[in-house]
């Protein structure tokens, strides 16, 4: 390095491109003495070079530069490139890709935080490590668990025990929660994806001791988020916040904003009390189609609400159609359900603001004419998508977009993304080509794990040769 | 002492390709590379917009070696042109990203490679590789006791005896 500059003649200033922190970036303007030059097979007629460095490489002394310069030759020891000198943020990544402990043993982030006083530092300033309460065989590591959930916003993510020894603890550990940590829950994700009876049955406890704080609290609580997701039963659930709350507190001091439910039994959902909903999710839940039409009606006074998804549920059209047209600021509508009945709802929607609209079909039925019919309704209107998602079979897709990217339909979209899950027909991708370079601006093709039945080389060949 | 080392043709891209940049490592090794390869690298491509426009020859000095810098490039090349959802800056952050199998394979690697290969991703701000390097670093410490982690990751114990037996007590939030 020395060397270098030795044989250059640079001039220089602080570059406005600075990243805001640590060291300023210099400019410098350099102009190299350097035969033969590397670019002569270029017509390139100049010889100066612009050079972006951060200030610290300059200041480096040519001691620490000899220095890397062998550890690159051979293997260094572990003290100069041991992980805690990993910048804090890469540890944090590290960390919270560490699986939390089995049922029984001392959950990762007590692990972790035992191995250096970096590390301890590290974990404990980490909200999403101390997520999830565990009750421990030594009281004094409770004790830690619990000062620490004490001591921070709290997401707790709760999956459950997953074995059915661990109840008797996990319940003594929410009977000492309740008092100390609901208050401040800002997240609470209730869910476990194996179906397993004892969390259910514990998942229905949390919910029960956080309706019965919520509504008597003194202070008004802080849950901005719930998730309830039990896939492998229907979770009955009574509305969280009901009049009493509004009563104590205030309608509009309801902090909840976002509301996703899946799998559920609603027995009624008073929105009416949920001024300040922005995020709504009623994803193959069991509603009465009474409480549905209720739940419908009761969608006009969600005034904030940006995105709605009613995958797989099959609500009746008029109501749905009247309460999502009088929704100012709704910008995302997911639908998903069989076909035919997705494109039923289409047929009734005005959706003035909707500007992110996702699709996604279960069956490949062929009766896709609505949505094609909707979509070129919208153009012939002047609507604009910011984002249109499908998630089909690729054949409908590719006749979707197709048919309505072709000039008379007019479709403007920023953003297009398909996600194709099944397996992928050849013949297909040779279409695309062909309507790919009427989309405006940005095209994005989603292509999930497992697939496809051609090797991700052609699909790179296919897809992203023709204007992408 | 370290010299200015001449381009090797075979890094040069022909013509038609895009702008070159030219990276310089630590131990003064200059790689030719086309500025496409490295736009997944939100570092680089920050650097490159304060090019003035006329100028046509770009060289950013990197401060880890060749050898790191290679494999960055390797990754870089090899996913030239595909859409990763977590180099995305527009994209809302994904969960758990999915393990994609070349990059097993490619970081397959050992333990002082893999580290310095992360921090160089950090450095370059190249959030898929960031990613990738550390569920692998994850996936080593897994399960593993404290002191096995210490021996896995060259950590030195730096506790004192009374903080190792009593750690909850700097745990006070």
């Amino acid at each position: 390095m020395l060397n270098l500059w030795r044989r250059v003649r640079c001039g220089g200033k602080v570059s406005p491109y600075n990243r805001g922190q640590g060291d300023n970036i210099l400019h410098l303007f350099v102009f190299l003495d350097l035969p033969p030059d590397p670019f002569a097979e270029h017509p390139i007629q100049a010889n100066r070079y612009s050079i972006y460095c951060e200030e610290s490489i300059l200041n480096m002394s040519h001691h620490s530069y000899v220095g890397e310069h062998q550890l690159a030759s051979s293997p260094p020891d572990s003290s100069s490139t041991g992980i805690y000198k990993l910048p804090v943020e890469v540890l944090v990544e590290i960390f919270s890709l560490t699986p939390q402990g089995a049922p029984g043993q001392m959950p990762t982030c007590i692990v972790l935080r035992l191995v250096c006083r970096h590390w301890r530092d590290v974990v404990d300033d980490c909200h999403a490590l101390w997520s999830t309460p565990a009750c421990l065989e030594e009281k004094a590591w409770t004790t830690t668990m619990i000062n620490r959930l004490a001591s921070v916003p709290l997401h707790v993510l709760w999956t459950g025990p997953g074995v059915a020894g661990g109840q008797l603890k996990e319940e003594a550990l929410l009977m000492t929660l309740v008092p100390t940590v609901f208050p401040r829950i800002q997240t609470l994700v209730l869910e476990d994806p194996r179906g397993n009876q004892v969390s259910e049955a514990l998942g229905r406890d949390i919910y029960t001791a956080l309706i019965k704080y919520t509504n008597k609290a003194e202070e008004p609580p802080q849950l901005r988020e719930l998730r309830v997701n039990f896939s492998g039963q229907m979770f009955a659930l009574t509305p969280l916040f009901n009049y009493k709350f509004g009563q104590l507190h205030g309608r509009d001091n309801n902090p909840l904003r976002v509301l996703r439910l899946s799998h559920c039994k609603l027995g009624g959902l008073p929105l009416a009390e949920y001024p300040n909903l922005t995020e709504l999710e009623l994803n193959n839940c069991e509603i009465h189609t009474d409480w549905g039409t209720h739940i419908l009606w009761q969608l006009e006074h969600a005034k904030n609400l940006r995105s709605l998804s009613l995958r797989g549920q099959t609500f009746p059209i008029p109501p749905l159609a009247t309460a999502i047209a009088v929704l100012p600021h709704l910008h995302t509508l997911h639908l998903a359900a069989r076909t035919e009945h997705v494109a039923q709802m289409l047929g009734g929607l005005q959706i003035a603001s909707c500007r992110t609209l996702s699709l996604a079909f279960t069956a490949t039925l062929l009766s896709l004419n609505a949505v094609r019919d909707m979509l070129l309704k919208y153009c012939g209107h002047g609507a604009f998508f910011r984002a249109l998602q499908l998630s089909v079979a690729p054949g409908d897709a590719t006749s979707i977009v197709f048919t309505a990217t072709e000039p008379d339909g007019g479709l403007t979209l920023e953003k297009l993304v398909i996600t194709i899950p099944s397996v992928v027909r050849k013949g297909t991708a040779a279409r695309l080509p062909d309507w790919l370079p009427v989309v405006h601006a940005e095209s994005r093709l989603t292509l999930p794990d497992g697939l496809p039945a051609h090797g991700e080389e052609w699909w790179r060949k296919e897809w992203f040769t023709g204007g992408l | 002492m370290p010299t200015i080392v001449s381009v090797d043709d075979s890094t040069v891209p022909g013509e038609g390709s895009s702008r070159l940049l030219l990276l310089v490592s630590s131990d003064n090794k200059h790689i030719v590379v086309e500025e496409d390869i490295m736009s997944r690298s939100r570092f680089i491509s920050k650097q490159v917009e304060g090019f003035e426009a006329t100028s046509q020859r770009h060289a950013i000095l990197l401060p880890f070696s060749s050898f790191v810098l290679n494999k960055v490039i390797e990754y870089c090349s090899h996913y030239r042109g595909y859409y990763l959802l977590e180099d995305d800056p527009d994209a809302a952050p994904p969960g758990r990203s999915p393990v994609r199998e070349w990059d097993q394979e490619f970081l397959d690697v050992d333990r002082n490679m893999l580290l310095r290969i992360i921090k160089a991703a950090h450095y370059l701000e190249i959030k898929s590789l960031v990613g990738s390097c550390a569920r692998a670093i994850a996936d080593m410490i897994r399960g593993k006791t404290t002191e096995e982690m210490r021996e896995i990751l060259g950590v030195e114990n730096d506790f004192t005896p009374e903080e190792e037996h009593s750690p909850s007590s700097k745990c006070t939030g």
